[in-house]
């Protein structure tokens, strides 16, 4: 069967798919906490 | 070597970071109860991010699919259950819903006890389909539901196929008065109901009947039973309807039930069965 030319790769879907926003905010948090551990090193 | 300083926040700094606590966690509580995520999360990621909390949460699709209230996965805008856009509520179940929702809610019925919930949209749950609310599917002027000629010669209801345009289009309209009680999704069973179709479940006289799917016709009978034969339960959340039978009984799976509780529902076919049976 012929893919369709808009859908996404497996691995964007799968990106799309797997990373949420509570997921994008957490990633956030533990950067804010890594750049606040180096800032105060 | 001197000890080091010990840092302490000041009253003003303190104030401030209460108030940024305050204000964004709220407002980021506010906004995750809106779009069906959890609030306590987002409470503290508004807490610690501020604006970008919230900036993510006006970016984000809604926590469940708004055809079928499965939950949505990552960023995905097609519903992996239904293949709906998850942020859109179709046309059909919003009409249906709008005119569900004016109409009254009765107490009692068959004397088991309505679990009343709001509905999303803040109007009071949806109960009666009549003639004069339903007047947006160009329905009879008088009753309100449509039953399929091929509904009619027998009363068992299984094995029927649901509803198509083309079957739509050769309907023989009958109008009967029937009490919607609640919408739900089928998820599986020995009918041959559309699985993710939501579904109209009524209870009129001594018959369960299923209309629909709502997006398609939402006042066709696609199943009818006797309700004294019925019996309905929830497990995990779904609820499930089965007919009383040695073995060849049909047995239905809902889920995201609208309308009523899952349970309320469950209990609401329970007592029309046994009031059916005693009668």
């Amino acid at each position: 069967m012929k893919r369709d030319a808009r859908e996404p790769s497996w691995i964007r879907w799968w990106l799309a798919a797997s990373i949420g926003p509570e997921l994008v905010a957490l990633g956030l948090i533990i950067a804010l906490a890594i750049l606040a551990l180096a800032i105060a090193r | 070597m001197p000890p080091p300083e010990e840092r302490q926040i000041g009253p003003e700094l303190a104030v401030v970071l209460m108030a940024w606590i305050a204000v964004f966690g709220v407002a980021a509580w506010r906004l995750a109860r809106g779009r069906d995520r959890v609030p306590a999360v987002w409470f503290a990621f508004g807490a610690v991010l501020g604006p970008v909390a919230l900036a993510l949460l006006l970016a984000a699709l809604p926590g469940r699919c708004r055809s079928c209230l499965t939950p949505t996965r990552g960023w995905l805008t097609v519903c992996a259950w239904c293949h709906q856009d998850v942020r859109v509520v179709p046309v059909q179940t919003r009409i249906l819903l709008a005119k569900m929702s004016q109409a009254p809610i009765p107490r009692e019925r068959s004397g088991a006890k309505v679990h009343a919930r709001p509905m999303e949209n803040g109007g009071p749950i949806p109960w009666r389909v009549d003639a004069s609310q339903a007047s947006g599917f160009g329905l009879p002027r008088v009753g309100g539901i449509v039953r399929r000629a091929a509904d009619r010669s027998s009363s068992a209801g299984v094995g029927r196929g649901t509803a198509t345009k083309d079957t739509r289009a050769r309907t023989k309209r009958q109008t009967v008065d029937a009490a919607a009680l609640a919408t739900a999704t089928y998820i599986a069973g020995t009918t041959d109901l559309e699985p993710g179709g939501r579904y109209v479940i009524t209870i009129e006289k001594s018959r369960l009947r299923l209309l629909g799917p709502v997006d398609v016709d939402p006042l066709a009978v696609a199943l009818d039973f006797d309700v004294a034969d019925m019996d309905a339960s929830v497990t995990g959340g779904r609820l499930l309807i089965s007919q009383h039978r040695d073995g060849s009984g049909a047995v239905l799976a809902f889920m995201a039930v609208a309308g009523m509780t899952t349970d309320g529902l469950a209990s609401t076919i329970v007592e029309a069965a046994r009031e059916a049976a005693r009668s």
